[in-house]
């Protein structure tokens, strides 16, 4: 299954051929193991990213959207983690074969991410700057004058005034957006070419979150990086993204480029996210919801994990798992329930 | 039911004013006052929904928190159906906190894990006993529970049993157990998932319609208040900066700071190539040291000179209708570049 053509196709990307996409994921999962159960968070999720572009993920609490960026950027405690996958390539290169001292070399420094809460990511009892400078302290050799000269610089390419001032500043003297950019500044301290931001900007206000999401996208041109946004907000995503995947329960239940998924919604859960959005529905008339709530991931029920909130369920979406189709829009999707007159023509 | 005349507002704010004191040492007094929320009026109906949108540190929480009578003003007034709300005897502050009640953004914590649902939804009938017989408390919780969307087994429950969405339900159940005609929705439904979202919002609106009770919902999400409001108070530095008709603000703001923050909503429009957005320089100054003027001037794209001094004037449309301006956007308006 391979990603559909960008309508804008990036050119040769650094180091990498024009076709090939800077992150390949495939069948990726991620279960979490204890005595007592088995939490399956990530169940089989497949999904490349090109360079240049970029790629949202979109999903409820427990989607399983960010566990899988976390288990990409080794994040995750294992055990009680265990992953498997069938690849989970960088720039052409497993990622799973890597050693740690190999993979070092990639963390914060080709790949990087940005975390929801800002907040608790900075460490307190360190001034920002020492913070920012601390990813050339361990991935470069650089003097401490250029340290802090190149912190400086990035700080004022994510829009902080005074930099030179405020370096010297901990995180609690700064805002919550401020917070937020000198995350961004750290992230992209060693230029990676890929940025997996996670919700950067759910914690923060609507005109502040216009900001960052402004410079995520001016950052991302100008350093030719790839960005991975994951959200819950659709709205963003029509917003920002190349492309996009809808997660439920641990699957990717649609993915394509932003016309073809919002455009043309055709996984029931989508058509729910999108009918539940206040903006979608006249005042007066009432919200369309999906029933029920999300599954116990320890507990999932069999076949489609959405067949039980599926107003178009089918009695074999009970037993057999959603079948992923092409549709002649374009766009994949996990469904037993596409109409047939729907599907590409192989 | 009541005495007053029907034209009467159930609720009504006067120049209400929270200030708080901060920092300082034991001797030196305060270092600074926060002026949360700064000489805020306006007037609710009964069955209406007033919205209040506005970002972290504009007041927002503390006028809800005021209206609940957990903060003391500093000055103005609040009636609730004419009776001042802040100098009722014991039996009508009784009745006030029978009459005003409240739903929480954080339905895990707003629900003790150490009582069972029956417990939960019976606690207001034990602070008010005359209320209800004690007979009868098992079938309004059961009653209730229906209301709500959950099965009437759920009683013997403890919270810890139950989904966000669900407990979101039992909160708005709790505050109806006493038949209130205020409930204050402090940010409802921002805990939850987009998908349950939905569900609490069209409960909200069941909820009004069957039990004839007003809303002010306190929400960051403008699609929210949009969608449930009637009437919308738009607050920025502890004052509220326009004030009107839920739709006919949305689609005519007219204070600057409504029209950035309308534009900064993230929407779907494949159709658009670029979207007309203003980005505001900065952010929200301290509420501890507010611009003089008029408090938005220092984000604001129209600022001029005039803005630095007088506090701009209350300038009032049609109905009741408000936005504190020097210069209102007109109609059509471009937007800044």
């Amino acid at each position: 299954m391979s990603a559909p053509a960008r309508e804008s196709a990036p050119e040769a990307a650094r180091g990498t051929d024009a076709a090939a996409p800077l992150l390949e994921v495939r069948d990726l999962r991620i279960e979490f193991r204890s005595p007592a159960q088995t939490v399956r968070a990530v169940r089989g999720v497949s999904f490349d990213v090109a360079p240049r572009e970029t790629f949202a993920i979109v999903g409820e609490s427990g989607s399983g959207k960010t566990v899988s960026m976390m288990a990409l950027m080794r994040l995750l405690q294992s055990p009680p983690a265990h992953i498997e996958a069938e690849a989970l390539r960088f720039e052409g290169r497993d990622l799973l074969t890597l050693s740690g001292a190999e993979w070092s070399g990639y963390a914060g420094d080709r790949i990087a991410m940005v975390f929801q809460d800002a907040l608790t990511a900075l460490n307190p009892v360190y001034t920002v700057g020492w913070q920012i400078g601390e990813m050339f302290r361990v991935h470069r050799d650089y003097s401490r004058r250029e340290v802090r000269e190149r912190s400086v610089e990035l700080l004022r390419q994510v829009g902080i005034p005074e930099p030179e001032r405020r370096l010297g500043d901990y995180p609690h003297q700064f805002s919550g957006g401020m917070r937020q950019r000198a995350m961004i500044a750290m992230a992209i301290a060693l230029e990676p070419t890929l940025l997996i931001a996670d919700e950067p900007t759910t914690a923060l206000d609507v005109t502040v979150q216009a900001q960052i999401m402004d410079l995520l996208q001016r950052l991302k041109e100008e350093r030719d990086m790839s960005l991975v946004l994951i959200t819950h907000d659709l709205g963003l995503v029509a917003e920002t993204a190349d492309r996009v995947a809808i997660m439920y329960a641990g699957s990717v239940m649609e993915s394509g480029t932003i016309r073809q998924v919002l455009g043309n919604p055709s996984h029931p859960y989508t058509l729910g996210l999108l009918g539940s959005r206040p903006q979608a529905i006249e005042r007066g008339h009432k919200l369309q919801p999906i029933l029920g709530s999300p599954p116990n991931l320890a507990a999932l029920p069999g076949g489609c994990a959405f067949h039980p909130r599926c107003p178009r369920a089918l009695d074999r979406c009970a037993d057999t798992p959603a079948p992923i189709v092409r549709l002649a829009s374009g766009q994949d999707v996990a469904c037993h329930a596409i109409d047939e007159a729907r599907l590409a023509t192989p | 039911m009541t005495t007053n005349p029907p034209s009467a507002p159930l609720l009504e704010v006067e120049d209400l004013v929270k200030h708080f004191e901060v920092g300082g040492g034991l001797l030196s007094g305060p270092a600074g006052v926060v002026r949360a929320v700064d000489g805020v009026s306006f007037r609710l109906d009964r069955e209406q929904t007033l919205g209040i949108v506005g970002e972290s540190g504009c007041g927002k929480s503390t006028l809800a928190r005021t209206l609940l009578r957990l903060e003391t003003p500093n000055a103005g007034r609040v009636r609730f159906e004419g009776q001042d709300i802040f100098v009722a005897d014991r039996d009508a502050s009784r009745a006030l906190n029978r009459r005003i009640q409240v739903v929480f953004q954080d339905p895990f914590a707003a629900l003790s894990p150490r009582m069972t649902i029956f417990d939960v939804l019976t606690e207001p009938l034990r602070i008010h006993p005359d209320v209800l017989p004690r007979a009868r408390w098992g079938d309004r919780v059961h009653e209730l529970l229906g209301r709500v969307g959950l099965r009437p087994e759920f009683a013997t429950r403890f919270a810890h049993e139950f989904s966000g969405g669900q407990l979101q339900r039992i909160g708005i159940a709790r505050a109806l157990v006493l038949e209130p005609e205020l409930i204050i929705l402090d940010e409802p439904v921002s805990a939850l998932d987009v998908s349950i979202q939905a569900q609490v919002i069209n409960l909200l609106e069941e909820v009004q319609e069957s039990f004839g009770v007003a809303y002010i919902c306190i929400s960051h999400d403008l699609s929210v208040i949009r969608h449930i409001a009637d009437r919308i108070a738009v607050m920025y530095l502890g004052e509220i900066v326009e004030f009107g008709d839920c739709e006919t603000v949305y689609e005519h703001p007219s204070h600057p700071y409504t029209r950035a923050l309308l534009s900064a909503e993230p929407e779907i429009d494949l159709e658009r190539e670029h979207k007309a957005q203003v980005l505001l320089k900065g952010e929200i100054p301290s509420p501890l040291d507010p611009p003089s003027g008029c408090r938005f001037r220092n984000r604001c794209w129209k600022a001029r000179e005039r803005c630095l001094e007088p506090p701009p004037p209350v300038v009032t449309g049609p109905g009741d209708r408000s936005a504190r301006c020097h210069f209102p956007v007109e109609p059509g308006e471009d937007l800044p570049a």
